[in-house]
């Protein structure tokens, strides 16, 4: 037992849409955090993205004060990012709190996400409190969900029926906090190790990293150490979430804040890293560090080639908030300079492209992001292949490897058929089937990253009506008959379309992404062929036939204005198109190969 | 330098709306005195409207719509006649009317003869009754052939047809049959257009699910050009993409446009350019008539462009007549050189085999009036 008995550290898991921003906006309410008025919906999810797409992407944390008849308490509320992309930052927000709140949505039940979570809190051996949430819903079935939480190993009588919507159920959720959750172990008088569980950039005083102290006590003015990095700096600030930033004087063995120290860029504040003091300080981190590791590859290139340095700089001032988020120059013979970058996943993508093309004002043309192989040639050459592009296909390749992912998959009974039929499509390997209600099966797949990056997650949606759920982490990587597909527009290469697809699925994926191409390349002054090949064998082909008609017959009565406005327009869409060769290709073709189908 | 001022009178209201019409014309609603109102409300606002045209010399008048042949020749008298109260109307001027067949009879062509009317501008469309029908249109072939007489009757010797190629499902050949019946009637000036579906249209929402299908572009391009030998073998010269004439009977009115230059146009959503700005009026019959009651005028909007972008305008307007334009009139109407203006261009689209090698001149190739979009794109800001 540490010496903070008033202290509770606790987060809030849950599977998207069950209602965790809301129940965090109603627990900053009933504890008079905020006021009613200063409420706007999700006052945790600060980024205007996050607010829009209605999912948490930076987890952060909030200090509530609450009293109960006899006794004060302090509780830290640290939020958790809700997605898979981001399932190592959740890892080390879990690993700064004692106890969950494990939110279930009482119509839908549990989810795959709920259980991954889950898992991942029983991991840091945390406190579990189910919520039943939404209960005001006509369709929510409590008694289900409870049925559920004892398959899940969970107990049911512990759960508390909720609607963080109306606010019913919200004083028992506080009253359980203080009562189960354990308050934080830890030695305040040993030497310093705090966990950053998040940071972000602050342009007025850097890095700002928010920290759970395990041991010892960080003061401001001290002088600390990063671990992983091993660089040492001083703490110009200190302080609290109220949720506005609040200086202190000290923070102390389970305590949570946040501190500035002058660091420049996010990356040198990893998620994970331990601080400890630059003198006397901890021998041995804390365990869980990794470093950030992108699971996807992108080129990123400037619409307009001139906007190159300006795209550079803006990657630059997103990477100091997006540890995350890496890039590389490179070159394409089709898209003239830009950037490789590597993501966490395909909504991080997602995201860097939507702050590039809003905060920055840059057009981007995007290539169809790649997941890395490893490719083993026979002189013992050792690559890791970012860009399929690069890859040297023929001979000289012993085997390729791509990356795999454990993917747990829930599902109503009805659809197991539906779902197994997916994976199987998809080249994923079966390992287990359960069921924890009779209602429903979970099940467990082996599938290589590269099939379900795109669009297993809508086909898995489709197929069960919506029911289905996925989660999934990597699980290493395994060897695949692989191919590149080259597609080649008017006989040139184009190297920013190229693929790396499983050699049975080669040619109705080419066949697919020649048709998307015909289709979204307006046509030119000349037919243009299209062909898709393996290793200059060409396995399909498409023409976009010559434009022979681009003219208004009539001007009528004397409107010149109508007629020029409509030619104005079309010439500023073809400003926004890529010259490759003779071709004018606008910007949607590179993503072409993302919406290849089967 | 001032070439003659064209004056345009919009008269908005047709018997039925056909079925490719997007224009701003309007079903002629079941009430008397509509047209005489109408009438009232453009010669309100020929006498009213302010302007630095009053007085310019005047070389076209044109009715157009809509279909005027439905107002009474006698309201189109007082409006040519309160035209050439505000200007200077030449000696020769050409005043044409269109006019749908099956709108007229001899008596009332031979009142808008004496109106001052000098051509007549007939809305055929099509020789096929077939066809007729299918465009919505009101008439069939036998009424426009016996209006062609009637016209002749009255004392209008320029007559021009109008046809419409490219509509779903026809073929070069029925173009040019269409043609060839047109030109039996032997008019001096033929107008044929190429279908332009319009979102909002009948035909619009037919082809869009799928239940008309168009002919392909080729297929249009291959009709236009069965239309443009018909009418080079009954001597009408091709001078713009979609007008064909005997020498000397080409459109004053209409080559203005062309030409960039000064018009004045009165009525419902009539457009005007003048002095370097182009304006124009309220669409809606309604909002028009109570503007001009108040205003005595009724412009709903202008544009003023910029040099570049009156430069390209000019071009781009040049490029829609079969002549094109020389570099020497480039170069007086702007004061410098086309190369200067636009360095590169034209040696490009002359390697595209869009415009002709021709010394001196801009001229569009065959293929290159097909695509004179591409064309102009460059010209433009």
């Amino acid at each position: 037992m540490g010496d903070r008995t008033d202290l509770r550290n606790f987060c809030i898991i849950a599977h998207i849409d069950h209602g965790k921003s809301t129940l965090a906006d109603r627990l900053l309410e009933a504890t008079g955090t905020l006021q009613a008025r200063e409420m706007h919906d999700q006052v945790l999810d600060s980024m205007d993205l996050e607010r829009e797409r209605g999912i948490t992407i930076k987890a952060q944390a909030v200090r509530l004060e609450y009293a109960t008849q006899d006794e004060r308490f302090v509780l830290n509320l640290i939020d958790t990012p809700g997605h898979v992309d981001f399932s190592y930052e959740v890892s080390r927000s879990l690993a700064a709190c004692e106890g969950a709140l494990l939110v279930i949505d009482a119509a839908q039940g549990v989810e795959a996400q709920t259980l991954a979570n889950l898992y991942l809190a029983l991991e840091h051996d945390l406190e579990i409190i189910p919520v039943i949430n939404k209960i005001d819903l006509p369709q929510a079935d409590p008694e289900r969900v409870r049925q559920e939480l004892l398959q899940i190993g969970l107990d049911p009588e512990q759960a508390i029926e909720a609607s963080a919507k109306d606010g019913t159920g919200v004083a028992d959720i506080l009253e359980a906090v203080v009562e189960r959750v354990p308050p934080p172990g830890g030695d305040s008088e040993a030497p310093l190790k705090a966990l950053i569980f998040d940071s972000h950039f602050d342009a007025y005083r850097g890095v700002v990293c928010h920290i759970r102290v395990v041991d010892g006590r960080i003061r401001s003015g001290q002088r600390i150490r990063l671990m992983a990095t091993d660089a040492a700096y001083e703490v110009t600030d200190l302080g609290v979430f109220r949720p506005q930033p609040t200086p202190v004087e000290a923070l102390s063995a389970g305590e949570v804040g946040y501190f500035a120290a002058g660091i420049k860029v996010v990356r040198d504040a990893r998620v994970g890293d331990t601080v400890t003091t630059a003198e006397r300080g901890a021998a041995e981190p804390l365990a869980g560090y990794r470093p950030a590791v992108p699971m996807v590859f992108a080129g990123l290139y400037p619409s307009e080639p001139s906007h190159y340095d300006l795209l550079r700089e803006a990657l630059e001032r997103l990477q100091l908030n997006d540890g995350a988020l890496s890039f590389e120059p490179e070159t394409s013979g089709a898209l003239g300079f830009g950037f490789r970058c590597g993501f966490l996943g395909l909504l991080h993508l997602e995201i860097v492209q939507e702050r590039l093309e809003r905060e920055y004002d840059i057009d981007l043309v995007v290539t169809a992001p790649s997941v890395v192989y490893t490719v083993h040639y026979l002189d013992g050459r050792v690559e890791r292949i970012e860009n399929p592009a690069a890859l040297e296909m023929g001979r000289g390749v012993d085997r390729i490897e791509e990356p795999y992912v454990a993917a747990t998959l829930i599902t109503p009974t009805s659809f197991v058929g539906p779902v197994m039929e997916l994976c199987q499509e998809r080249r994923g390997i079966f390992r287990t089937i359960e069921y924890p209600s009779p209602e429903r099966a979970v099940l467990s797949y082996e599938l290589p990253l590269g099939e379900i990056m795109y669009d297993f997650f809508d086909q898995l949606k489709s197929r069960t009506r919506g029911y289905a759920s996925l989660d999934y982490q990597l699980a290493g990587e395994r060897e695949g008959d692989l191919v590149r597909v080259d597609l080649l527009l008017n006989g040139e290469m184009v190297d920013a379309l190229s693929f790396i697809v499983h050699e049975g699925r080669a040619q109705s994926q080419g066949r697919a992404v020649c048709e998307k191409l015909r289709e979204v390349i307006p046509r030119q002054l000349f037919d243009v062929p299209i062909q898709a090949a393996v290793g200059g064998k060409v396995l399909a082909r498409e023409t976009i036939r010559a434009l022979r008609k681009d003219v208004l017959a009539k001007c009528y009565g004397g409107d010149i204005t109508r007629k020029r406005k409509l030619l104005e327009k079309q010439k500023e869409g073809k400003k926004r198109m890529r010259r490759l060769g003779q071709v004018e290709v606008p910007q949607e073709a590179f993503m072409a190969v993302l919406r290849r189908g089967d | 330098m001032t070439e003659p001022l064209g004056v345009y009178l919009h008269m908005p209201y047709c018997p039925y709306k056909c079925h490719y019409c997007d224009f701003n014309a309007y079903r002629l609603p079941p009430r008397p005195g509509v047209l005489a109102e109408m009438a009232e409300g453009i010669a309100e606002e020929v006498r009213r409207a302010g302007g630095e045209d009053r007085g310019r010399e005047v070389g076209s008048i044109y009715f157009g719509g809509g279909t005027p042949s439905l107002f009474p020749p006698d309201r189109i008298a007082a409006l040519i006649d309160l035209v050439r109260r505000r200007y200077e109307v030449r000696r020769g001027a050409e005043v044409t009317l269109e006019c749908n067949p099956g709108t007229v009879d001899l008596a009332s062509l031979r009142a808008l003869r004496r109106a001052g009317v000098t051509r007549l501008s007939l809305g055929a469309q099509s020789f096929s009754q077939e066809t007729l029908r299918r465009l919505g249109r009101g008439h069939s072939p036998d009424d426009t052939r016996r209006v062609v007489r009637l016209a002749r009757e009255a004392g209008f010797h320029r007559l021009n047809i109008d046809v419409i190629y490219g509509l779903p499902e026809s073929t070069r050949e029925e173009a040019r049959a269409d043609a060839e019946e047109a030109l039996a009637l032997r008019p001096d000036h033929l107008s044929a257009y190429a279908l332009e579906l319009e979102d909002g249209t009948y035909f619009g929402v037919l082809v869009r699910r799928g239940q008309l299908a168009l002919p392909s572009d080729a297929e249009v391009v291959a009709s236009g050009e069965a239309v443009a030998a018909a009418c080079h073998e009954a001597g009408l010269e091709r001078y713009e993409i979609s007008n064909f004439a005997r020498p000397g009977q080409r459109s004053r009115h209409n080559l203005l446009y062309w030409h960039q230059g000064d018009y004045r146009g009165f009525g419902p959503g009539a457009h005007s350019h003048f002095a370097g700005r182009r304006f124009w009026n309220v669409d809606g019959p309604g909002p028009y008539l109570r503007s001009v009651a108040v205003q005595g005028e009724a412009v709903a909007g202008e544009e003023v462009l910029s040099p570049a972008g009156r430069r390209g305008e000019w071009v781009y307007l040049h490029l829609r007549l079969i002549d094109g334009f020389t570099l020497a009139a480039f170069h007086r109407r702007f004061g410098l050189s086309l190369d200067e203006a636009y360095p590169g261009v034209r040696r490009q689209l002359e390697r595209q085999g869009l415009l002709e090698h021709r010394p001196g001149r801009v001229q569009p190739s065959p293929s290159g009036r097909w695509l004179l979009h591409r064309v102009a794109e460059p010209f433009l800001p």
